[in-house]
């Protein structure tokens, strides 16, 4: 819509588009590919993807500290990373004001290495909220891990399994050749105001490379 | 006197106008009764459109679960909008499965009861609600601040007024040929705003 192919909000259009893909047409293919090759194709400025990852619900101007976790992820523009949205939102495990920069790096960063944690072990990410809910809830899951793999892991062992794997994914992309560069959002999240409360994105660049220093 | 504008317009235009549903728009209505009665009973939204399409409602920033307790009070706004998709939208639907993750913001009926009078409320929709339930109340008439209209109305695009089979304000009626830059409204009062489609 943004490049012209269709008017803004033609539902039945967007539709089309997606079968396209399926068809194979050179447009289908382009399409295919992803938001970022399809945006460079037809030189449109406002791509929101991040690490050539398309950007899901959430506007990280309306939700800062989702923003933070589309930044800087090894992942990309992934919300499930770091689900800033739990407590920006919906006040759970706190309240963070999703409009200001203000306590966003922490938030993203303590739920980032939660997240890896969890991923890791098997368990759905959802037992998260119950976790961020109820503080006893935490312990029971390094009980039930402990249980399954026959370890004894404390707590503070947990937060440093989340911790080694975000070190991992960022030196395999590090290799890759990703830089701090790519731990940023387009630029138009950072100028372009967000109806009704006229927002941008206001996390600074040097606030987002100190998401890792723990 | 209350300021106003009435548009006819000769074919769907209407979604010129919606963006202004999402930033809100205050409708008159009788306050002190449950959301269940202001949008069936006030705002003439048949019931079964509230009940199964109506799937996310907040009160004061809150999210609602019960219609029949929820009660809207002079000055509140009410924000509504059909079933969102994702985790977030699953935890903020109206009654969901997900209600519980939600407690901190979930709204919480207290106080005393309060007697039922005219008053007025700011009403605000979103996706699908704008463009099925936009035209109705804009048919019925919403008001909005003279400088928010003011500003809206500059935005419009210049073909927008060849679409106008009838504007008049003030209960003056203006040559649609004319320049329509010259609509302008004093900025502090209210405007009642309504717009028809053929």
């Amino acid at each position: 819509m943004e490049a012209g192919l269709l008017k803004f909000g033609d539902a039945q259009g967007a539709i089309n588009l997606v079968k396209e893909v399926g068809k194979g047409t050179p447009l289908g293919r382009i399409l295919g590919s992803g938001a970022a090759v399809t945006g460079k194709v037809y030189g449109v400025e406002r791509i929101p993807v991040v690490k050539g990852q398309a950007m899901p619900a959430y506007d990280p101007r309306a939700v800062q500290g989702i923003g933070v976790t589309y930044a800087t992820t090894p992942m990309g523009a992934d919300h499930t990373a770091g689900y800033a949205v739990a407590t920006n939102i919906m006040n759970i495990g706190g309240q963070v004001d999703p409009l200001k920069p203000a306590g966003q790096i922490e938030l993203s960063r303590n739920l980032q290495v939660a997240t890896a944690a969890i991923d890791a072990v098997g368990m759905c990410l959802f037992i998260a909220f119950a976790v961020l809910d109820q503080p006893e809830t935490f312990q029971a899951l390094i009980d039930m891990i402990n249980a399954f793999y026959g370890l004894k892991l404390t707590a503070d062992d947990v937060t440093a399994l989340g911790r080694s794997i975000l070190k991992n994914e960022r030196d395999f992309n590090s290799r890759a050749g990703f830089t701090a560069q790519q731990d940023r959002l387009p630029d138009f999240f950072k100028k372009e105001p967000l109806a009704p409360h006229n927002v941008t994105f206001q996390v600074k660049d040097e606030e987002l490379d100190k998401v890792f220093n723990w | 006197m209350e300021q106003s504008l009435y548009l006819s317009l000769k074919k769907n235009a209407l979604h010129h106008f919606f963006p202004l549903f999402e930033q809100g728009v205050i409708i008159t209505t009788l306050v002190g009764g449950n959301i269940q009665d202001l949008l069936s009973l006030h705002l003439g939204i048949p019931p079964e459109y509230v009940e199964n399409r109506i799937q996310t409602i907040f009160l004061d920033g809150k999210a609602v679960d019960s219609l029949k307790e929820a009660v809207v009070r002079d000055g509140s706004t009410l924000a509504l909008s059909a079933a969102m998709p994702g985790l977030v939208g699953a935890t903020l639907r109206r009654g969901g499965a997900f209600a519980s993750l939600r407690r901190s913001i979930t709204f919480a009926q207290g106080g005393e009861a309060i007697p039922q009078k005219e008053g007025r409320i700011v009403l605000k929709l979103f996706n699908l609600l704008v463009s099925e339930l936009g035209p109705h109340l804009l048919a019925q008439g919403v008001r909005l601040k003279g400088e928010e209209l003011n500003r809206f109305l500059g935005r419009l695009p210049k073909d927008f007024w060849d679409e106008c089979r009838e504007v008049v304000m003030n209960g003056l009626k203006m040559d649609v040929h004319s320049d329509m830059s010259t609509l302008w409204f004093e900025k502090d009062g209210l405007v009642l705003l309504k717009v028809t489609s053929m």
